[in-house]
């Protein structure tokens, strides 16, 4: 008698389970049908990150509501981690959402045809390209059409520590500073008794190497994205730059001299951190034992930064393409931009807003947003082509040994150049 | 008695229905989660697909690509072969010997039996993490991994764990090993299925202790042992969670064939490149199991025989 009872629970319970596993799925689709009496139309919204990300959606939401109370926002949170297979898998699964954020994946999307083109949207409603920052679109454009519309954008920067520099007798860092400034500046900072290096920030993530490499003049791959152009002599002086910078003049740590779970910059052992835009919050957040500012990394052959990016776009298959645009032309236009812009944060793309007091003066002077505004403005667009996970982990791969063993720099360069041609041509082929 | 006939037959209609709706939880469970997949993955280790678009099918195409990809996947494959062969015999033979121990009917057994199971309980992500910063290496001037201070406090310089690439292999092994306590549900009964008489009479023939275990325990408990290996195996050559959280400085060091997989599945998108990975595995460990059944006819003693 027991193990039936315990049988018929085990069944209920499998299709209970069975019955909650589906049924998110069909709420979903009953959602963007919408025109049940009170005849307004639904799109459904995905976008990732946490309660700070949901804050801001909904604080649009509720400016948007006010303007358009005929189209019902759906706003669907999901965790950044995960985020791109939990789209992908909803896209193949034939369940298309009507407007979703994008960033490193776009192109991925974009090559296999699967986002609708703005331009004509744009054109319509008088929407223009110019009004935004270059690199912002540039990212989202795709065969010539602008395929997604930025939403936030940010740049690698540096962050220094004033205290740091008080203490050597170094002027801050301007806008005309030059690596030569900087290498100057790491070897005075640096304290071997103290624990205090000169620089953090190099490392095997694209940003980070492709910051030194693009200013020295270098570049992962030529600009058609069919060669690789990490061995071209411009990019070899950033890498070695860099190599130097940890084994030669030792200004910066190795990962083993970083602490597990300590933050060196944080703790003020750090004079210049080369480090992306979210740096900012949580230094004002977080650093209470120092005076810090934020400056425009230093400028090489030229001046500039890798950009950081997301947009929103709109999945060939929405049902509510015009509604959707209505969303997306909302988000990234002045209303949502200047709630953007209060954060204090990313710089909204719209160059209008970026460039007002609501923006720059939003921490009053204590952080100077102009030296982010600046880099973004300056800044290039990443070489993404539909294999830019795996070119990722082939520079993890190759150029990690440079930095934490103290590879010969050419030689790892050579070995990194037939396999990263092949995805090239792969990607090339996929188009 | 045609009556009788009639009521039997329906009595075993009806429980054949409920055959069937008792039976289906795990029947669904098995072609939903084991059966379809596996088919599945099959076919797609002869496709080419994204998620996005429809598959496409190549051929051996994949496989050809998997024999010529000497920077992941042949380094992946080395890296397993190495944690089966160095971490299989550790974890036996420390298994064995921590279950000759906790199987003496002392006071109090029972406690260290629990505090050696308990790892067991105690798995996964957060017991990884912990154990990253256990092993740390540090520089030594207070910032070092607790393992490693342990060690400084005896004069010992310790190893660089992840951030050499030596010891990144052998970090790995060695969390594995922490929880080799689980062990003891399988060692502890073999160990008790050995009769007491047959150590009394090697006794009364004057036989060392060293003698007992190898002539009289070590014998009967080998179907045990070869259960172990054979489990041992299969686990090490689809060893994931270690080497993914927690990588040696450069991954390349740690890397095992699931992280390669892993890899290719949910960051590049290459399901049919992956679902190959995943078929040269299984076939993989299948001729494995098989040498290891064949071979143990020559070892493993089972009482019946």
């Amino acid at each position: 008698m027991k193990s039936l009872k315990k049988i018929l629970t085990a069944v209920t319970l499998s299709a209970t389970l069975l019955a909650a596993g589906c049924s998110s799925d069909s709420a979903k689709t009953s959602g963007s049908s919408g025109s049940d009496g009170d005849k307004k139309e639904t799109v459904s919204f995905t976008y990732w990150g946490g309660d700070f990300d949901k804050k801001r959606m909904e604080a649009i939401r509720t400016e948007f509501n006010k303007e358009n109370p005929d189209i019902n926002v759906k706003l669907i949170q999901i965790p950044s981690d995960g985020y791109d297979q939990k789209l992908l898998t909803s896209m193949a699964g034939g369940s298309s959402y009507d407007v979703v954020q994008l960033a490193e994946a776009f192109n991925t999307y974009a090559g296999k045809g699967t986002l609708e083109d703005l331009t004509p949207y744009m054109e319509k409603d008088g929407v223009s390209k110019d009004d935004y920052f270059s690199a912002g679109m540039e990212a989202y454009t795709y065969d010539d059409k602008v395929m997604a519309m930025p939403m936030r954008l940010g740049a690698m920067i540096m962050l220094y520590n004033k205290d740091l520099f008080d203490k050597n007798g170094i002027p801050y860092p301007t806008d005309q500073w030059t690596w030569e400034d900087f290498h100057n500046a790491a070897l005075k900072i640096t304290n071997k008794q103290d624990g205090v290096f000169g620089v953090q920030g190099v490392g095997t993530w694209w940003a980070n190497y492709m910051a030194y490499v693009e200013s020295f003049g270098g570049s992962l791959m030529t600009e058609d994205h069919t060669k690789f152009n990490l061995d071209s002599p411009e990019s070899i002086k950033g890498l070695k730059f860099m190599q130097d910078l940890i084994y030669k003049d030792k200004v910066a740590p190795l990962t083993s001299d970083i602490p597990k779970g300590v933050d060196l910059w944080t703790s003020g052992k750090i004079g210049m951190l080369v480090d992306g835009p979210w740096h900012i919050l949580s230094a004002i957040a977080n650093i209470k034992d120092f005076k810090w500012e934020v400056a425009p990394i230093p400028t090489g052959e030229k001046f500039t930064t890798p950009l950081f990016s997301n947009a929103f776009a709109i999945p060939k298959g929405s049902e509510h393409k015009d509604a959707a645009w209505k969303v997306v032309k909302f988000w990234t236009g002045e209303v949502g931009q200047t709630i953007l812009a209060k954060e204090g944060g990313e710089v909204p793309p719209l160059k209008s807003v970026a460039n007002s007091d609501v923006y720059l003066k939003v921490h009053g002077d204590a952080v100077n947003l102009q030296a982010l505004v600046t880099s973004v403005d300056g800044a290039f667009v990443p070489p993404i082509t539909s294999k830019w996970g795996e070119i990722n982990k082939l520079a993890d791969t190759y150029l990690a040994p440079i930095f934490s063993e103290n590879a010969d720099v050419e030689k790892q360069l050579k070995d990194m150049k037939p396999q990263v041609e092949k995805m090239l041509t792969e990607a090339q082929q996929a188009k | 008695m045609a009556k009788t006939k009639q009521v039997f037959s329906s009595i075993s209609k009806h429980e054949k229905r409920n055959f069937w709706i008792y039976i289906s939880p795990w029947i669904i469970g098995f072609l939903a989660f084991t059966a379809i997949p596996f088919f599945s993955s099959l076919a797609l280790s002869f496709m080419q697909w994204d998620i996005i678009t429809p598959p496409k099918w190549v051929g051996f195409e994949n496989y050809k690509e998997l024999m010529d990809d000497k920077i992941y996947f042949w380094n992946a494959l080395r890296n397993t072969i190495f944690y089966a062969l160095v971490g299989v015999p550790l974890s036996v033979t420390l298994g064995l010997l921590l279950s000759i121990l906790l199987s003496k009917e002392i006071k109090g057994i029972n406690v260290f039996r629990i505090i050696f199971y308990l790892p067991a309980v105690f798995g996964g992500v957060a017991v990884l993490m912990l154990w990253s910063y256990l092993l740390y290496p540090g520089t030594g001037n207070g910032d070092a991994g607790l393992i490693n201070a342990a060690l400084g406090w005896f004069g010992i310089e310790g190893p660089g764990w992840s951030q050499s690439e030596f010891w990144s292999k052998p970090a790995v092994i060695l969390v594995g090993l922490w929880g080799v306590g689980g062990s003891m549900m399988i060692w502890l009964p073999a160990l008790a299925g050995v009769p007491k008489e047959l150590h009394e009479a090697a006794e009364i023939d004057g036989a060392s202790r060293w003698r007992k275990f190898w002539s009289v325990t070590f014998p009967l408990i080998t179907p045990a042992i070869f259960f172990q290996v054979t489990m041992g195996i299969i686990g090490s050559f689809q060893i994931f969670m270690e080497p993914k959280i927690m990588p040696g400085n450069q991954k390349a060091w740690t890397d095992s064939l699931m992280v390669n997989l892993f890899d290719n599945a949910f960051t590049f998108y290459k399901m049919g490149y992956a679902s190959a990975i995943a078929w040269v595995l299984f076939i993989m460990i299948m001729v494995l199991t098989v040498i290891n059944l064949v071979v143990s006819k020559r070892w493993v003693y089972y009482e019946s025989n």
